[in-house]
């Protein structure tokens, strides 16, 4: 990753948000967006906000993660990221990327690391019956879905999974057109 | 893109395994194997096949064509030739018992069944090892579970096809000749045992073991250096023991070093899942990894009698009663902790995964009652333990060869063992019928939301 110069940095601190059940995604999105040129963003959690890192990415922003004495975390997300550069240091670009064909930025996010199979499988799928066609999920699995592949492709939705360090990252595009909910294999 | 479907075969490979684990104890309980009646009866063996080949092969053949594409995240080539595989296994398998009988009553030409049997069984386990080898070949590297089956499925290519020259020895011995029998019984028959209950099973199941209990309790899969050198003493060394068990004189040496290094590598591999379920981030214990623990203890307790057996040059002597704890306490006890977890998981997903988020659908763990299938798992694992200690008993006393008061009254408690061990296994067969046969009304479960995680 380049070396990002911190110039000014803004404070949020969402974990009063995350400890009331509250999704602070928006309030973070917010934040960024009013950050002037230049500047940082400060994120305190109660977490690793894993799936964040890559909408940030996308928008130029690098990331620096430490956790704090009692458990939370601090994340630094600083500017200057160049976007070519995005995807390498994430990692690589997600799987199908190079195919070309540009998916719309997620819009639900789903940490799914610390749940027993078939947990992960099953917020997925509702996860995704509560979107319109065409959007786009994003989830982190501990390991590659097995068994939700087949049920993705029977329902018609796209899927780019990359296998990280930290987990297995999937996107995942809802289908163009609802299908019948009475549909059998 | 991956994927992976529940495998049409699955289901039917549990039943036949759990089919010939019930028949094969009700056969011990009747009296019909040793200590009864002498190790290589031929009713003594239909027992022992019924056990390794109808129940543990079975098992295990059923559960890696439904878990070598989870393990390697790659489809196997064919769901068809898992059909085959099963019907000429299970096809195989009774033309074997029935050799088994003819051998033992003499009746010429039928013996011949036997061989015929084991060429059938031997087709079958080389289609799987195919099948399944070629897929975990087009994964590599590997992940640490699927080395272990890897090299499970090489030893599954040896072990049949030494039982089908062993048939023949034994169905007939004109054709092979006194001094091809006589060397395939003192050096074949003992690397049979050693590839098929080392290398087969017990490599697999460490695998399989691995792996399904790093992903039932979120504990990682990745084992580090140790994990590495467990695999590597424990396959290594079975294999060199195997190879130089052939030889004989020279070839002592080497295979007492494969022996010591097996046992080292299965010490250090349970010295790493106990390390492993200290690492679980699901605290309560579910039925499959609570039970597992007693089968990994018994694996366990089995290094340390081989060693101890070996040690004083009695293994031999011992060799019924290494054959019963590992057989009852290591492999079935793993094996039907493992069932209680993966047939209702399999079930489930199965049935619900097409109306997954478009209809409340039951948690998984509700097509299973864990408190009614838990006592007989406890009655399964105390009688299996209390029949290994009556088969020492009867070792230490002499009492199977000359059976004296003590060695009537010990028999009579490992016929009793048998029984209730037969018992706890077809309470859990019950519990197994009852998640496949149960429909809980959909619409009437509590639904299940994204939010609603336990």
């Amino acid at each position: 990753m380049r070396e990002v110069a911190a110039r000014t940095l803004r404070t949020l601190d969402v974990r009063s948000d995350l400890r009331a059940g509250r999704e602070p995604l928006g309030r973070i999105l917010e934040a960024v967006r009013q950050l002037g040129e230049g500047e940082g963003l400060r994120l305190l959690a109660t977490f690793e906000p894993l799936p964040l890192y890559r909408v940030l990415e996308s928008r130029g922003f690098a990331h620096r993660a430490r956790r704090l004495e009692g458990g939370d975390w601090e994340v630094l997300f600083l500017p200057g990221l160049d976007r070519a550069e995005g995807g390498e240091a994430a990692g690589g670009r997600p799987a199908g990327e190079a195919e070309g064909e540009a998916w719309p930025e997620p819009v639900r996010f789903l940490d799914n690391r610390g749940l027993e199979p078939p947990e992960p499988m099953m917020r997925i799928l509702e996860t995704l019956e509560q979107m319109e066609p065409g959007q786009v999920l994003e989830a982190v699995n501990e390991r590659e879905p097995q068994f939700l592949y087949p049920e993705l492709q029977a329902r018609g939705h796209a899927i780019r999974s990359e296998r990280r360090p930290d987990g297995v990252y999937l996107r995942i595009r809802r289908g163009p057109a609802p299908e019948p909910a009475a549909e059998e294999r | 893109m991956p994927a992976t479907r529940v495998s049409r075969w699955g289901m039917r490979y549990f039943a036949v395994a759990l089919a010939s684990f019930l028949l094969a104890q009700a056969w011990m309980a009747a009296g019909l194997t040793w200590p009864f009646r002498p190790l290589g009866a031929s009713t003594t063996l239909v027992a022992v096949h019924l056990l390794t080949l109808g129940w543990l092969s079975t098992l295990m053949l059923g559960a890696l064509h439904q878990f070598v594409p989870v393990i390697t995240a790659r489809p196997l080539g064919s769901e068809r030739a898992a059909g085959w595989t099963l019907g000429l296994v299970a096809g195989g398998l009774l033309l074997m018992l029935a050799g088994f009988l003819a051998c033992g009553a003499g009746a010429w030409p039928l013996a011949l069944a036997l061989p015929l049997g084991g060429l059938s069984v031997t087709a079958g386990a080389w289609l799987a090892a195919a099948q399944l080898g070629r897929t975990l070949a087009s994964a590599r590297p590997l992940p640490l579970p699927g080395r272990y089956v890897a090299a499970g499925l090489l030893f599954l290519a040896l072990v049949p096809a030494l039982g089908v020259a062993l048939a023949l020895a034994v169905a007939a011995p004109r054709w092979t000749g006194p001094a091809a029998a006589g060397f395939l019984f003192a050096r074949g028959l003992p690397l049979h045992l050693l590839a098929g209950l080392g290398g087969w099973f017990t490599l697999t199941a460490m695998g399989v073991a691995l792996k399904l209990l790093a992903m039932f309790m979120l504990a990682p899969e990745e084992r580090g250096r140790r994990g590495e050198l467990a695999f590597a003493l424990t396959a290594g060394g079975l294999a060199l023991a195997w190879l130089s068990g052939w030889g004989g004189g020279w070839a002592a040496a080497p295979e007492e070093l494969g022996q010591a290094a097996a046992a080292a590598g299965a010490a250090l591999y349970l010295a790493d899942l106990a390390r492993l379920y200290g690492q679980r981030r699901r605290k309560r214990l579910e039925l499959n990894a609570a039970f597992a623990a007693w089968a990994l203890a018994a694996l366990g307790l089995e290094v340390l009698a081989l060693v101890l057996a070996r040690l004083a040059g009695s293994t031999a002597a011992w060799a019924p009663v290494l054959v019963q704890l590992v057989l009852f306490g290591w492999l079935s006890g793993l094996g039907l902790s493992q069932m209680i977890k993966i047939v209702p998981f399999l079930t489930w997903i199965e049935r619900y995964g097409p109306l997954m988020g478009r209809t409340p659908v039951p948690r998984v763990q509700e097509l299973v009652d864990e408190g009614r299938a838990r006592p007989w798992f406890f009655v399964y694992f105390a009688a299996a333990a209390t029949g290994v200690a009556a088969a020492a008993g009867l070792v230490a006393t002499g009492g199977a060869a000359a059976p004296g008061v003590a060695g009537a009254l010990l028999g009579g408690v490992w016929r009793a063992a048998a029984l209730a061990q037969l018992l706890g296994a077809a309470g859990v067969g019950r519990e197994l019928l009852r998640v496949r046969r149960m429909r809980p009304a959909v619409a009437a479960t509590a639904p299940s939301t994204a939010a609603g995680r336990p």
